[in-house]
């Protein structure tokens, strides 16, 4: 057998406010949310922010009013910088570990296993010291003999509910000692239990991530789900997920965006459903999943004078798949078939059906001689994730998604400090 | 009516048209025996909508009435069941009820109008082909098992019977495996082409024996027929457009690799044991002389069998489910079985040399 994986969850702080702070310093120590696109709600909060009882979600309009009084800085997002700013991260951090898994924009998983246990805290201390010196950045480090576990170590470590400095190292812990731990951690904290199943288990007398990892796997996974089941698994220390693996917790998958203006021509549909499916296809991608029904859907404004139009259609695919061209292809497909000329577009989406983990599956045999090209695709795409990676995000992205006229609306936006010269700060 | 007969005279008829009656069905007549006494005999039907099967069975020279009426199917029969063997048993029907007496036990059932009973009026014409049970027995026996259950490819939940080139073609697939098997039919010269409904194809299991009777198969545009000795079996057909199979069964495969069947399923079952609940994955690794096949679960728990064969190809790794390879090794009764295989993603053929009218296609598993 080879030796068991020891994993450790680097996450960013408060990763957009951050960004916004590393080349606006005057925003440190106030209140600073980062807002959604067409700046609707709150998707980013600084710790002072958070102590003044903004809640994450909340829309800006109900925050507005009593901002300017309490001293509240609103920004709109700014993905080109905070994506740069990522990969700039990931760079860095894949240089600390021998193998590592970028799993969002603003954390990763690294392979500690190599590490003598007594040297792990410690190397994740030099982690922190690194990206907060090379890029300014702060970040967290938990550790643990799982995946779920090192999530669980880092928002300790996050919280200061356990270990250290930033670094929190449960692969040390024995297990009475993790478990007294996990037996006073809310089980919404566990990574891959959202709100609402965190209620129904509640209904059963489960609160905590302890009560969880205690529970017998049998019931858990005949009460709730296998994937619940495999959570519990990894909470007492024993493997179920591997790298690019992530529980899904979803059933499926959406990006939609409302459009800065009103669209009216397919064409800009279209190219703004590329954008939507190339996004989708890079989530799947980062989660290691496939998609087996893809499904669009457009929409007016209710509010525009006229009729609401807001169709919805899906299609199975042959295969299922995670590349962006052939899920943009069928997102384009069916937006033909929806579109009606004469309404005025406010928001469209691509939303992504009956996700499976692209590990083990089962292919058709009546879509077998497909399987080759997706066997090609597959390799396209990597190649695809990895140029941008390295260079930035969209440096290689399908053309179609580039016919412009549907971006949103940012008027609080920082300028891209790190990705456009004309927007280099001047000392 | 009236029916006066040996207990195992009526449990006969009855035991072979309970099949099709619906568990819980939504009308109270579906779960009933059309009863019909005639000159000839009793007539017992059952249908569940879908399918209907009548039951001729001639009662001999005991005194009657001639009558009909709708009564309680599994209540009837479990009466009759647990009578003793060579009971004496009188059914008597009046205006709503049955009554059973045998010895000094007495029953009384309700029972419904008999001209209320939905019966499935058979084909008066179609094609026709003869077989024997035992030929039949074993065409369902070799592919039956590969038809998917509630696909939404609903043409997919039932076996396909396919008079093609003067062969009868039977073929099932859930899109995963296919199962195909033919019967020379040379003196059948039309086009045909019938899909079973999946309870059908089980219900047909179940009442064609080993025997050399013959059953005739009638196939018309919306329903088969078939009949054998004192049963009539009636089926809906499944309207749509089956898979063309043809296209999906290999032909030039390159590597043929030869198996003894039972030492093959006996290892595949062991790995089973440790493979996974849901997809079942195992994964075949063939080697100059050797196939190692292994599998392991969740708790990563391992199980590895190695089989000594003759291959002396490039190292060749493919993942199958592994209930798809046994379930066509233990429909299969011959000796020796033949895998063909081209690369980890192609489909592999599995045939036996005793047999070159049976093919099993199956698709590997992305490991």
């Amino acid at each position: 057998m080879t030796q068991p994986t020891i994993w450790a969850l680097v996450d960013c702080n408060n990763f957009y406010v951050s960004c916004e702070r590393l080349f606006n310093p005057k925003l440190e120590g106030r209140p600073v949310v980062v807002l959604s696109n067409n700046d609707g709600c709150v998707v980013a909060r600084s710790n002072e922010a958070k102590a003044l009882g903004v809640r994450m979600g909340q829309p800006w309009f109900e925050l507005e009013p009593s901002a300017a009084q309490l001293g509240i800085v609103a920004l709109s997002s700014n993905y080109t910088l905070y994506g740069d700013l990522s990969n700039r991260v990931m760079a860095l951090l894949a240089t600390l570990a021998p193998r590592q898994e970028v799993y969002s924009i603003d954390e990763c998983f690294l392979d500690f296993s190599l590490f003598p246990p007594e040297t792990r805290a410690a190397h994740g201390k030099r982690i922190r010291r690194e990206i907060r010196r090379q890029l300014g950045l702060p970040v967290c480090v938990g550790i643990g003999p799982t995946k779920t576990l090192a999530k669980l170590a880092n928002a300790c470590a996050k919280k200061g509910w356990a270990g250290e400095g930033g670094v929190c190292d449960l692969s040390t812990w024995g297990n009475a000692a993790r478990d007294a731990l996990l037996n006073t951690i809310p089980v919404d904290e566990v990574w891959g239990v959202g709100k609402r199943q965190a209620r129904q288990l509640a209904a059963v007398g489960i609160t905590t991530a302890g009560a969880l990892a205690a529970a017998d796997p049998t019931w858990v996974r005949r009460r709730f789900s296998v994937v619940l089941a495999r959570t519990a698994q990894e909470l007492r220390g024993e493997p179920a997920l591997e790298w690019a693996e992530a529980p899904i917790v979803q059933k499926q998958l959406v990006v939609s965006r409302s459009f800065g203006t009103r669209v009216t021509s397919l064409e800009t549909l279209g190219s703004a459903l590329t954008a939507f499916a190339t996004a989708a296809s890079e989530k799947l991608r980062a989660h290691g999943w496939l998609a087996r029904e893809v499904g669009c859907f457009l929409e007016t404004n209710p509010f525009d004078p006229g009729h609401y139009y807001h169709p919805f259609s899906s299609e199975p695919l042959p295969l299922p798949c995670n590349d962006a061209i052939t899920l943009a292809k069928t997102a384009n497909r069916i937006a033909a078939r929806l579109f009606r000329p004469g309404y005025r577009y406010k928001k469209a989406g691509v939303v992504l059906f009956e996700l499976i983990p692209n590990g083990t599956w089962q292919p058709d045999l009546f879509t077998a001689e497909l399987l080759p090209r997706w066997a090609e695709r597959q390799q396209t795409m990597a190649a695809l994730d990895a140029i941008n990676r390295r260079f930035g995000r969209n440096t290689v992205t399908l053309a179609a998604a580039h016919q412009r006229g549907w971006q949103m609306r940012q008027t609080r936006r920082s300028p891209n400090y790190t990705t456009d010269w004309r927007a280099l700060p001047v000392v | 009516m009236l029916i006066r007969a040996p207990r195992d005279t009526l449990l006969t008829p009855l035991a072979a048209a309970a099949g099709i009656v619906e568990k819980r069905q939504t009308k109270p007549i579906l779960g009933c025996f059309l009863l019909e006494r005639s000159d000839d005999g009793l007539t017992v039907t059952a249908t569940d909508l879908e399918a209907q099967i009548v039951v001729r069975q001639p009662l001999g020279e005991l005194a009657g009435e001639n009558g009909a009426c709708a009564v309680p199917a599994k209540k009837l029969l479990d009466i009759l069941k647990s009578l003793p063997d060579g009971a004496e048993v009188q059914l008597l029907a009046e205006e709503n009820t049955l009554k059973v007496t045998s010895g000094r036990s007495r029953f009384t059932l309700h029972t419904l109008p008999a001209h209320d009973f939905p019966r499935l009026t058979p084909p008066s014409e179609g094609d026709q082909l003869t077989l024997t049970q035992h030929t039949l027995r074993r065409l369902v026996a070799l592919t039956a098992f590969a038809m998917a259950q509630q696909d939404v490819r609903y043409y997919l939940n039932g076996l396909f019977f396919h008079l093609h080139d003067q062969n009868l073609h039977v073929v099932a697939t859930d899109g995963h495996r296919l199962a195909h098997v033919e019967e020379a039919m040379p003196e059948f010269r039309d086009e045909r082409e019938a899909i079973l409904p999946r309870k059908t194809v089980l219900e047909l299991q179940r009442l064609l024996s080993d025997s050399d009777q013959p059953v005739a198969i009638t196939i018309a545009e919306r329903q088969v027929v078939f009949t054998t000795g004192a049963v009539q079996f009636t089926s809906k057909i499944i309207e749509g457009k089956f898979p063309d199979y043809r296209r999906v069964i290999p032909m030039n495969h390159p590597v043929r690799i030869v198996f003894d069947r039972v030492e093959l399923l006996r290892a595949l079952q062991r790995v089973a044991v440790l493979a996974e609940d849901k997809l079942r994955p195992i994964k075949l690794t063939f080697e100059t002389g050797l196939v190692r096949i292994s599998g392991h679960n969740v708790e990563r728990e391992e199980a590895v069998e190695e089989i000594e064969i003759h291959y002396e190809g490039a190292p060749l790794e493919i993942g199958f489910n592994v209930s798809y390879l046994i379930d066509v090794l233990t429909a299969l009764t011959n000796e020796v079985i033949h895998i063909q295989l081209k690369d980890s993603m192609a489909a592999a053929l599995i045939t036996t040399p005793d047999d070159e009218h049976f093919h099993y296609v199956v698709m590997p598993m992305r490991l």
